[in-house]
């Protein structure tokens, strides 16, 4: 297990940050924390996961989010 | 079985997504469509009741019912302002300030009239405008409060109206008070500015949109108010002032009233902010003070001592 901190692009409300947390919950992160920016449409996410972190971040890319 | 779930809180692709997924995961779910403002549902009664959908809905965050939200009707309106005090916090205590203030700027103005003045020349002349000042400052400064008291999204067309009101209100009251005592010049440059300084600060709820059309109906509220002032001063303005202030603070109180039913009602999001009485009691006062030293002592111009008042 470790602590993953990603930035993601182009989230702007409660619905997109739903769909990050249960995009990465299916792939078997846990503790999935985000931090939204309005504003500037980002999303700070932090989860614990045991697999590559690549893998993570391809779920987030199929939901259509860009990681900076 | 075919049902229609109302869901006013569909926004964006993401929200569609979001329920379609949770739609779709469900057993007993046959087909369904998600659209702007509701979700038509195809599903086998056997495995599934409505009751589960709308919970399955709700539970995503959106607002979900069998029957469309409507609006509430202004009786139903008011009886739920006397029924619902708590809901309407904000509301009360916007109108306890307002009250509160007109009394202690009245009380203030008497004082300073009895202490500094004694002159029956000023009180014929300035009493009535006084009062309108006072009135003004009340009714656009409460609706300030109101609005800076909560912290909601607001779309740009909520925002376009609010800060539209702001800027013409401001510009309308103060313009045509400042017109008919100090001329076309004064008031106008002084209403206009004012106005479009109040159109600007509180259009920003919503961006450049908000903020641009703050700012035109200061430009125009301003200007148009000193006018109306300047040339009804030659007719019968005492007579008209009366009726001119009322449906102007109408207007305000409608746009708290709008307020609340569009951005606050039922809105998961809104944080509200208290702002204490001793902070709306001193712009108010500051704003006042500020504007009758302007009417008294300020340069009386153009058509300004034409006619009598």
């Amino acid at each position: 297990m470790t602590t993953i901190s990603l930035t993601v692009k182009g989230m702007h409300c409660k619905s997109c940050t739903m769909l990050v947390k249960e995009a990465l919950e299916d792939i078997g992160a846990s503790a999935v924390a985000i931090a939204l920016d309005e504003k500037r449409q980002m999303g700070k996410v932090t989860f614990e996961y045991s697999g590559e972190k690549q893998n993570a971040i391809s779920a987030i890319e199929k939901e259509g989010y860009k990681i900076e | 079985m075919k049902t229609k779930i109302y869901c006013p809180d569909i926004e964006c692709d993401s929200c569609v997504k979001v329920i379609s997924k949770a739609l779709s995961h469900t057993e007993g779910v046959e087909s369904f469509s998600v659209n702007k403002e509701s979700v038509d549902i195809t599903y086998e009664p056997m495995v599934v009741k409505d009751e589960g959908l709308l919970r399955l809905i709700h539970e995503k965050g959106f607002r979900a019912s069998l029957e469309p939200f409507q609006r509430k009707t202004f009786r139903e309106r008011c009886r739920d302002f006397v029924e619902n005090r708590h809901k309407y916090h904000v509301e009360y205590t916007m109108l306890k300030y307002s009250a509160l203030t007109l009394v202690l700027l009245v009380l203030i103005e008497v004082m300073a009239y009895v202490a500094f003045f004694q002159n029956m020349d000023i009180l014929a002349k300035y009493s009535w405008w006084t009062l309108y000042i006072d009135l003004a400052v009340i009714s656009i400064g409460s609706a300030i409060w109101h609005i800076k008291s909560y912290k909601a999204n607001v779309t740009s067309m909520v925002g376009m109206m609010v800060g539209m009101t702001f800027g013409m209100q401001t510009g309308m009251m103060i313009g045509t008070i400042l017109g008919a005592t100090n001329g076309l010049f004064i008031g106008g440059t002084t209403a206009m500015l004012l106005a479009v300084g109040v159109g600007f600060y509180n259009g920003k709820c919503c961006g450049i949109m908000g903020v641009m059309e703050g700012m035109m109906a200061g430009v125009m509220g301003g200007i148009m108010g000193s006018m109306i002032g300047t040339m009804f001063r030659v007719d019968h303005i005492l007579w008209f002032m009366p009726i001119f202030i009322a449906f102007n603070m109408l207007i305000m109180w409608g746009l708290s009233y709008m307020l609340f039913e569009e951005v606050i009602e039922d809105n998961q999001n809104v944080a509200k902010k208290h702002i204490d009485f001793n902070t709306f009691f001193s712009y108010s006062v500051i704003a006042t003070a500020t504007l009758i030293v302007l009417m008294i002592y300020g340069p009386k111009t153009g058509l300004a001592g034409v006619g009598g008042l």
